[in-house]
């Protein structure tokens, strides 16, 4: 009985709630709907200018024809042109040649895309804008540095494009590459799906500050790492996923060759059995023991704090480093793809914002840091303790590599897109490496598509050799330290 | 039945008084951070909605300023208290029981950045250690400067007078640096030292209850201690 | 974590009853505020030869004509001698509609207004820009037409909302001057907190009769108007402080901005270092610490 009042009361209060929630909104609305001159009608003579300037609604239908009436009115005529340099440029575009060339744009209005220039001087300061109805590129189709590229650029039907100094943007250039003039007119799409369509700026010597070779997107596994799409990219990244499952395979069918619970010979019952017992440890109470060494074992690494604050310093450099940046990829993989317009989203997607361009350099500054402090540590100090087999030195050389080479691309990066200080001082690291770079004389363009592929190939031989050296703890270690939990038997007691 | 009488193995570290100041100091601390933060921070959304619950920009000023004058009545309280406990109590302003830093405080500092890198033993701490004696007179200095500064930035009119004009910039620039500065700093430091040290985990209760159990006594303030000669009976 | 049975249990239940009732109308209660408000007027594109007749209607000159303002421009009657701009002409489409616009149409009904800018700055600067043919290094100076939207301007707003929109109008080409306003406490409270008692731009620069607060003298009569008790020296308190209005200023206001800058620089020095140092010195003694702890939990 008690129970009911109290969800009567609550739904009381819900209802409460949500009016005055309601009226609050309706009181806060920021148009205003009132005003003394609202019923007096103009008089009869402005009829006449509202015929041609009345704001259409070029929500409907009927606005967007009405809207587009207006244009055409010079913009159709055969002669419509403007003089530049010399020569005559034409500006016709004729309702027949836009619904052949852009069929999809059939029933937008030119203002949707044109939004500032029906004015005088009749002249564009934004030029035309795709972004009041189409989000930008995620990861997948078109990277981060791409976003400093209209996207005309790409999906217009021109060959000859620049860099805007103004904004550094890459936008359509209005003159080919002898400076004569051209026209814009046509509303063609190119195909942005065709790699032909990407030699228009990736080039030797291009004019858009771009490498001068098409570079293949990241791949998946980059996401350990950086904000990646769900691709394979190159087959290099393939075949190392591929090595690395096989690596996984052979090291788990090792685990199985022993008994489990009793069971020698059938590897179908020993899968079962296991099966069976991970599936009800987790669903039992042991899982909050589970969480327990998640938190304090594995992302808080207590147990190396116990042995040495050097190493755990060391160690976190490299493991919090990796694991936070692994975090920030994937937040913003899942994010941008739930919400690519979000403000929040668009920051994490484009490596020169502030934020992105400081953490991720900060992170991979510390993985570097730590790395060699490990170095120094193994080959320099050489405590007694401290045994240097062939695998710890390779796996320290991988990450090391990989890291050296990761600030190698950033900084070409940064180079050869032209990053002013402004912006490039975000990524500290990054922009000293580039300017270290700019002392040297070389076609930076074409030496960033080398250093990517460098970068990516350490890349596929840390993911590859993952399940076959040292690197293993990051599996083993979680998992013997899972198992403990459950078993209740500490490392010590085993045979 | 007397109330909360003092168990056996703890002993009085503050005098009622002290603990009130403190809990003064923690009240208009967090509502002078809170109103002034609010003002400088206005441009968001949020914060604006935190100023038009508290009654609005007039409301929010005037609160700042009486936390600020009733922060400072503890200050004079203090001070007060500290005539009273030399020339009343007839103790002594200086020596080992003050938060007079001394020789002793800069040795401290140092053996204890050599244990933290595992170079030496931890330092033996008399009654306060050299980071209280530290957060003792950052705050009653600091109090003074952002005092003043609020002074200045409350009677600008006033200050324009005996003053030129520009300091009442300065004033300000150095009321929101200190701001800062003294919220990161309590905020992280002063409560970690307090709180998050892992023996003391999760809450230091002394400066609220003015008991201290022997057993941190003896961890954390050796030398005082040693001093004393503690018995059970004996008291601060 | 033990299993709660009998009596207590009954009570969690109610317990959370309560909650889960709070926290859904709590949701209910903030949703409107954090939500994005998509209940917005779309505002009208840049798209001026347009007039959009929603927003037109319920605006200030609402209830006037085209022809009331526009008269000159259809004139000419239905066969259309005059141009309306003239298709033919030399500079069709070339000029800044906003420049060539005859305010002397204003001035038909906001007589006080357009006497007061015309004693202001913005006026002569227009009157120098006529007649030299240069623009300022501000930018073009502002007629009616450049701070006032005529067909949208909205009439009965309140003092906080015209201060809101004059911060906007006014940083247009004030920029730095609108990001000192905003860092001071005027701005702050003015226009973040709606601080009715603050100073917006005109309530010190003065509404249309725009000046330029240079001097002492002037400057010390705005402040008077709210701060009744100021002295001289009042005057040289600096509200403008961005590096580049700096060579707008008076030679001893000029002087005194550099004094800040040290200042701040030197403050903000110490305190970077204070809070490195005690923040890296509570970070290793914690690692320490803890490292001790864990070894005595054997």
């Amino acid at each position: 009985m008690k129970m009911i009042t109290h969800i009567i009361a609550g739904g009381i209060l819900m209802v409460y709630m949500a009016a005055g929630s309601t009226a609050l909104v309706f009181a806060a609305m920021p148009f205003d709907l009132s005003s003394e001159h609202a019923n007096e009608t103009p008089a009869q003579e402005a009829l006449i200018c509202l015929d041609c300037h009345r704001m259409p609604n070029i929500h409907t239908n009927e606005g967007v024809i009405a809207s587009q009436t207006f244009c055409y009115e010079c913009h159709s005529e055969s002669d419509i042109k403007k003089r530049d340099a010399g020569a005559d440029i034409s500006l016709r575009v004729t309702p027949e040649t836009f619904h052949q060339n852009q069929p999809a744009h059939r029933f937008v209005a030119c203002i949707s895309c044109h939004t500032d220039i029906a004015r005088s001087p009749h002249k564009t300061q934004t030029g035309a804008t795709c972004r009041e109805c189409h989000p930008v590129h995620s990861e997948n189709a078109a990277h981060a540095p791409h976003l400093r590229v209209s996207c005309q650029a790409c999906h217009f039907q021109s060959e000859f494009v620049r860099l805007d100094p103004a904004d550094l943007r890459v936008k359509l250039a209005h003159t080919d590459y002898d400076n004569a003039p051209i026209p814009l007119s046509e509303h063609i799409f190119s195909d942005a799906a065709n790699k032909e369509t990407c030699k228009k700026c990736h080039f030797k010597n291009n004019p858009a500050g771009a490498p001068a070779a098409v570079l293949p997107s990241k791949s998946a596994l980059c996401i350990i790492c950086h904000n990646s799409p769900l691709a394979m990219g190159h087959p290099i990244f393939g075949i190392a996923g591929l090595i690395f499952l096989a690596g996984m395979f052979s090291m788990i069918a090792f685990w199985f060759k022993g008994s489990v619970k009793g069971e020698e010979t059938s590897v179908h019952r020993k899968i079962s059995l296991s099966s069976e017992s991970i599936w009800n440890t987790l669903f039992s109470r042991k899982l909050f023991s589970l969480v327990k060494v998640v938190v304090l074992d594995i992302l808080l690494q207590k147990r190396i704090l116990k042995e040495s604050v050097s190493r755990w310093s060391m160690h976190s450099l490299i493991f919090t480093a990796i694991l936070l940046r692994f975090l920030l990829s994937l937040f913003t993989a899942i994010g941008f793809y739930f919400n690519p317009d979000g403000e929040l989203m668009m920051a994490l997607n484009d490596k020169n914002h502030w934020f992105t361009a400081f953490v991720n350099d900060l992170l991979g500054l510390f993985i570097l840091l730590g790395i060699l402090w490990a170095a120094v540590k193994r080959y320099f100090i050489k405590p007694k303790h401290v045994v240097s087999e062939y695998q710890d030195n390779i796996a320290l050389i991988i990450i090391g590599c990989l890291v050296l080479a990761g600030f190698a691309v950033e900084g070409a990066r940064i180079l050869v897109t032209q990053i002013s200080f402004d912006t490039g001082v975000y990524s500290f690291t990054g922009f000293a490496v580039s300017r270290l770079f700019s002392l040297f004389p070389l076609d930076w363009a074409s030496v960033y598509p080398v250093l990517w592929y460098v970068h990516g190939v350490f890349a596929a031989i840390f993911v590859a050799y993952l399940p076959f050296g040292k690197m293993r703890h990051i599996f083993n270690t979680p998992l013997t330290y899972f198992i403990e939990t459950v078993d209740g038997v500490k490392n010590e007691k085993r045979v | 039945m007397e109330a909360n009488p003092t168990p056996a193995d703890t002993f009085q570290r503050f005098h009622v008084l002290h603990r009130m100041l403190h809990v003064v100091i923690i009240f208009n601390f967090t509502l002078l951070a809170i109103t002034g933060f609010a003002l400088h921070f206005s441009e968001f959304g949020w914060v604006q909605v935190l100023v038009s619950v508290m009654g609005g920009a007039a409301a929010a000023g005037w609160l700042h300023r009486f936390c600020a004058v009733f922060l400072y009545m503890g200050v004079l309280v203090h001070l007060l208290w500290l005539f009273y406990y030399k020339f009343v109590l007839k103790q002594t302003w200086s020596g080992p029981d003050s938060m007079l830093p001394g020789k002793k405080d800069i040795k401290d500092l140092y053996q204890n950045l050599r244990y933290a890198f595992n170079k030496d033993t931890p330092p033996l701490f008399d009654r306060y250690s050299y980071l209280q004696k530290y957060d003792y007179w950052a705050e009653l200095l600091g109090m003074q400067s952002m005092g003043i500064t609020g002074l200045i930035l409350w009677y600008p009119d006033f200050f324009a007078g005996i003053l030129p004009g520009y300091f009442i910039n300065i004033a300000g620039y150095l009321h929101f640096y200190e701001a800062v500065l003294a919220v990161m700093y309590i905020g992280v430091v002063h409560m970690a030292d307090t709180h998050l040290v892992p023996d003391i985990f999760p809450m230091e209760k002394s400066i609220f209850t003015g008991n201290i159990e022997k057993k941190r006594f003896m961890e954390d303030h050796p030398e005082e201690w040693k001093r004393k000669q503690m018995t059970n009976s004996e008291t601060a | 974590m033990k299993l709660q049975t009998g009596t207590k249990r009954k009570k969690n239940k109610v317990l959370t009853g309560w909650i889960y009732a709070f926290l859904t109308a709590g949701y209910i209660f903030l949703a409107p505020v954090l939500l994005p408000c998509t209940l917005a007027a779309s505002p009208a594109p840049d798209a001026t030869w347009f007039v959009d007749m929603n927003q037109y209607s319920s605006a200030a000159h609402g209830s006037l004509g085209c022809e009331d303002c526009h008269g000159a421009m259809i004139e000419s009657g239905p066969g259309r001698e005059k141009p309306h701009p003239d298709p033919d002409g030399e500079d069709f489409l070339k000029y800044q509609t906003k420049r060539r616009f005859d305010y002397q149409s204003c001035r038909k009904c906001h007589k006080t207004a357009y006497s007061r800018f015309s004693e202001g700055a913005h006026a002569a600067a227009a009157d120098e820009e006529k007649k030299t043919g240069s623009v300022s290094r501000t930018g073009h100076a502002p007629v009616c037409g450049d701070c006032h939207s005529a067909h949208y301007s909205k009439s009965h707003l309140s003092r906080v909302q015209t201060g809101r929109i004059m911060t906007e109008t006014c940083g247009t080409c004030h920029p730095d001057q609108k990001t000192s306003y905003l860092s001071n406490y005027h701005g702050k409270a003015a226009v973040n907190l709606g601080h009715e008692k603050s100073a917006f731009c005109t309530d010190c620069h003065g509404a249309h009769t725009t000046m330029s607060l240079k001097d002492k003298e002037a400057a010390l009569n705005a402040c008077l108007r709210c701060h009744a008790n100021a002295p001289p020296e009042f005057a040289n308190i600096i509200i403008h402080d961005t590096p580049k209005t700096r060579d707008m200023k008076n030679d001893e206001k000029q002087a005194g901005l550099k004094w800040v800058y040290a200042a701040r620089a030197v403050i903000l020095f110490f305190v970077v270092l204070v809070l490195a140092f005690f923040y890296s010195h509570t970070g290793v003694l914690m690692l320490r610490k803890l490292h001790e702890k864990l070894r005595r939990h054997k």
